[in-house]
C-alpha cells in the first residue's frame, strides 16, 4: 500500500502528466499514419526518456503505445488502411460507416471502445501482475535460462511466416548479444578493439535501426509503387465520443475486452489475432450478424475495445517475467532496460513504487488517450494530409539525432544504419525483426544464467530438467515448436 | 524455406556472416572454470545453429523448386523497376553522408542538407514524365529544410538540454 501511495506521488506531478499526455498525442498521430507502427513510435521516442525518471519515461512510452494503437483506427476509418496491424478488423465496419458519411460516428465509437478496453486491461494488469511476479520469485538460474528459451521460441514461431526463418532471426539477435565483454569470464568477444563495443551492442541503435530505419527504407520502396496512399475522400462529421451508443453494446464490450486482455497476455499472439477473435465472437453473439461488414457499430466496438485491451495484457508477461509478447512490448522492454531497470519478478520487490507508478501511468495514459481524441481528433486527422516524402525524411532525421544525442558517439549512428539495412532485408524475406530484438535482450540473460546454473551443478546439464518449473518451460517450448512445425506443414500441404 | 533467387542470395550473405562469426569464435578461449561453459561456447553454438538452419531452408527451397525462382514482378507498377532501387540506395547513401557530415558541419547545416536532398531526390524520382521542376517549390523546400533544422536544434538543445554537434559559429 505504501508503494502505491509513493507511486501516486511519482505520477501526479504536472511535468510527468504533461509528458504522458505528450507521448499519447505523438502516439495517436503516428498510429494514424499508415506504415508507422507502434513499435516504431516507441523506438523513436526512446532517446527522449534518457534524462527522465523511470516512471516519467515509461509513462511517456506507455502513452505512445496506447495512442498508437488507438490512432490506428483513424486511417482504418477514413482511408480503409489500418494504421497499425491491430486495426485491421476495424476497417471492416468503420470504413463502410465512414463511406455512408458517418466517419465522425465511427471514430466516436472507436474512442469510447478503445478507452474502455484500455482501462479494463489496466485493472487486470494491476490485479494479476503482482501474484504472477510473486510466483516467479522462485526462479533460479535454470528457470531463467528455460524462460529465455521459451520467450525466443514463442516470438520466433509467431512473428515470422516460417519457423526456420523466425528461429534464424532470434539466433541472429543472440549472436549479436555475444558481442562485448563476456559476462562471466570477462573475455572480449567480437569487439575488434573498438571501445564502443566493449560493453556490447547498444540497444538503442538496434531498436531504432530495426524498427524505424528499416520501416522508412521499406516506405521508400513502397512510395514508388502503385498503391501510394491517397488522401481521404471521406468527409468528417462531428466526432465526439458516442458513450450511450457504445455502452448499449455492453456485452460485446465486455467479451472483447476480456478476449483482448487474455490474447495480449499470451506471448506472441499479437494484436490482429485478438481483434479478429473478438470480432468473430461479437458476430456469433449478435442478433444481427448479417450486418457485420456493412458499417455495423458492434463490429467497431469489438475490434477497438479488444486491441486496446491487448496492451495491458501484453504488459503482464513483459513486466512479471521479462518476456515481451510482440514487437511493441519488446521495444518498450528495451526502454525499461535502457533506464537501468530489468523487467522480471525482482522489479516488484526492488522497485515497488516504480512498478506501481507504471501501472498508474498506464491508467493515466488511457485517460489522456480519451481526452486527446475527444478534443483533438478533428485536428490530428489532418496529419494524414502530410506528404509522405517529408514524413520519411523527418523520421530519418529524428532517428539519427535520437541515437547521436544519447552519448554523442557517431559509431552508434553507423550501427543504427547497419541495423536498419539488416532489418529491411530481414522483413523483406520474412525473417522478421522482433525475434532479433528479443534475442538481443534475452541473450545475456540466457547465457549468464545457463553458465551460472552449470557452475552450481558442477557441469551437470540435467539441472535443466530436474527442476520442475524449468522442465515445464522447456516442454512447453518444445510443444510449441512442434505445433508450429505441424501447422506450417499443414498450410504448405493445403496450398500445394 | 527459400522462396526466390534474391531470398537465396540473402541466405548466402547470412551464411557467410555466420561462417565468419564461427571462424572468429575459434580464436576465443575455450577453457571454462568450475564445470561451466567457456566464453567461446555460445558464439560457436549460435553461429553453427544459424548456418545449419539456413542450409535446411535452402535445401527445402531446392526440393520445392523455389531456390532459383525469379522475384514476382509488379505488373500494375507505373514506374520503371529501377526507380525504387535507386531511391532506396539514394536514401541509404544520404544517411551515410548525413552521419559522416554531422560532426564536421554541425547539426543545423548537415540536417538542412539531408532534409533538402532526401525530399528532392524522392520528388525527382517520383515525378511524372514531362513534369517540370518549379523553382518556387525548390526554394520552398530549401526554406522548409532550414527552418525545421533550426527549430529542432532549438527544441533539443534548449528544451531537452541535449548536446548536438555545432561548428561553434553563433552557437550552431
Amino acid at each position: 500500500m505504501g508503494d502505491y501511495v509513493e507511486a501516486l506521488g511519482l505520477v501526479f506531478q504536472w511535468h510527468v502528466l504533461l509528458v504522458i499526455g505528450g507521448g499519447t498525442l505523438l502516439g495517436l498521430i503516428m498510429g494514424a499514419l499508415p506504415g508507422l507502427t507502434a513499435a516504431m513510435a516507441i523506438a523513436l521516442l526512446l532517446p527522449l526518456t534518457f534524462g527522465m525518471p523511470p516512471v516519467m519515461g515509461m509513462g511517456m512510452l506507455l502513452g505512445t503505445l496506447c495512442g498508437a494503437i488507438a490512432g490506428g483506427s483513424v486511417s482504418a476509418t477514413l482511408l480503409n488502411i489500418p494504421g497499425t496491424p491491430s486495426s485491421v478488423a476495424t476497417t471492416l465496419d468503420a470504413f463502410p460507416m465512414a463511406r455512408r458519411g458517418e466517419a465522425g460516428r465511427a471514430l466516436g465509437i472507436c474512442i469510447v471502445s478503445s478507452f474502455i478496453g484500455g482501462i479494463f486491461s489496466a485493472v487486470v494488469l494491476s490485479l494479476l501482475a503482482p501474484p504472477i511476479a510473486d510466483f516467479a520469485l522462485r526462479f533460479g538460474p535454470a528457470e531463467y535460462f528455460a524462460l529465455s528459451v521459451f520467450g525466443l521460441v514463442i516470438i520466433a514461431s509467431v512473428s515470422s511466416k516460417s519457423l526456420i526463418k523466425g528461429l534464424v532471426a532470434g539466433l541472429i539477435g543472440l549472436l549479436i548479444a555475444t558481442v562485448g565483454t563476456d559476462p562471466v569470464a570477462g573475455v572480449q568477444r567480437y569487439t575488434f578493439h573498438n571501445l564502443s563495443l566493449l560493453t556490447g551492442v547498444n540497444l538503442l541503435p538496434a531498436l531504432i535501426g530495426l524498427f524505424a530505419v528499416s520501416q522508412v527504407l521499406k516506405d521508400v520502396v513502397d512510395y514508388f509503387g502503385p498503391e501510394r496512399t491517397e488522401h481521404s475522400k471521406n468527409k468528417m462529421d462531428h466526432a465526439s465520443p458516442r458513450w450511450l451508443e457504445t455502452l448499449s453494446y455492453w456485452k460485446v464490450l465486455a467479451s472483447s475486452s476480456v478476449i483482448g486482455t487474455v490474447v495480449g497476455a499470451i506471448p506472441g499472439a499479437g494484436g490482429s489475432i485478438g481483434s479478429f477473435l473478438s470480432y468473430d465472437q461479437a458476430k456469433k453473439m449478435s442478433k444481427t450478424p448479417e450486418k457485420f461488414g456493412t458499417g455495423h457499430p458492434e463490429g467497431i466496438v469489438a475490434s477497438e475495445s479488444s486491441n486496446n485491451a491487448l496492451v495491458g495484457g501484453a504488459l503482464i508477461p513483459m513486466l512479471t517475467l521479462g518476456i515481451p509478447g510482440e514487437a511493441a512490448t519488446a521495444v518498450l522492454m528495451g526502454g525499461l532496460m535502457i533506464q537501468g531497470i530489468s523487467p522480471g519478478p525482482t522489479l516488484f520487490t526492488d522497485n515497488g513504487s516504480i512498478i506501481y507508478g507504471i501501472f498508474i501511468a498506464f491508467f493515466v495514459a488511457n485517460i489522456f488517450m480519451l481526452l486527446i481524441q475527444w478534443f483533438g481528433i478533428q485536428i490530428f486527422v489532418k496529419v494524414l494530409q502530410v506528404p509522405r516524402k517529408l514524413l520519411m525524411a523527418l523520421i530519418l532525421m529524428f532517428c539519427v539525432i535520437g541515437v547521436y544525442a544519447v552519448d554523442a558517439d557517431i559509431f552508434n549512428v553507423y550501427l543504427m544504419l547497419g541495423f536498419g539495412v539488416l532489418g529491411y532485408f530481414l522483413n523483406r524475406y520474412d525473417f522478421g525483426t522482433a525475434p532479433v530484438i528479443l534475442g538481443l535482450i534475452l541473450g545475456p540473460i540466457a547465457e549468464s544464467n545457463i553458465r551460472r546454473a552449470l557452475m552450481l551443478s558442477s557441469g551437470d546439464w540435467s539441472v535443466l530438467v530436474t527442476r520442475p518449473i524449468s522442465l515445464v518451460f522447456l516442454l512447453v517450448s518444445a510443444a510449441f515448436l512442434f505445433f508450429t512445425l505441424w501447422q506450417n506443414r499443414r498450410q504448405t500441404t493445403s496450398h500445394s | 524455406m527459400v522462396k526466390t533467387r534474391s531470398d537465396a542470395l540473402f541466405h548466402l550473405v547470412l551464411l557467410a556472416l555466420a561462417g565468419w562469426f564461427l571462424q572468429e569464435a575459434w580464436n576465443l578461449p575455450a577453457n571454462a572454470a568450475g564445470g561451466s561453459l567457456s566464453p567461446a561456447f555460445f558464439p560457436r553454438a549460435i553461429s553453427s545453429a544459424i548456418a545449419i538452419l539456413l542450409l535446411i531452408s535452402m535445401v527445402r527451397g531446392l526440393i520445392a523448386g523455389t531456390l532459383l525462382a525469379s522475384d514476382a514482378s509488379d505488373d500494375a507498377a507505373t514506374t520503371p523497376g529501377w526507380v525504387p532501387v535507386v531511391g532506396w540506395c539514394g536514401v541509404a547513401l544520404l544517411l551515410v553522408l548525413y552521419a559522416t557530415l554531422l560532426e564536421p558541419l554541425g547539426y543545423v547545416i548537415s540536417t538542412a542538407l539531408f532534409l533538402f536532398l532526401c525530399v528532392a531526390m524522392v520528388s525527382v524520382l517520383s515525378r511524372q514524365t514531362g513534369e517540370r521542376i518549379a523553382i518556387g517549390r525548390v526554394l520552398m523546400l530549401a526554406l522548409f529544410s532550414a527552418v525545421v533544422s533550426v527549430a529542432i536544434f532549438l527544441i533539443f538543445s534548449v528544451g531537452f538540454e541535449i548536446v548536438l554537434p555545432t561548428i561553434g559559429v553563433m552557437g550552431v
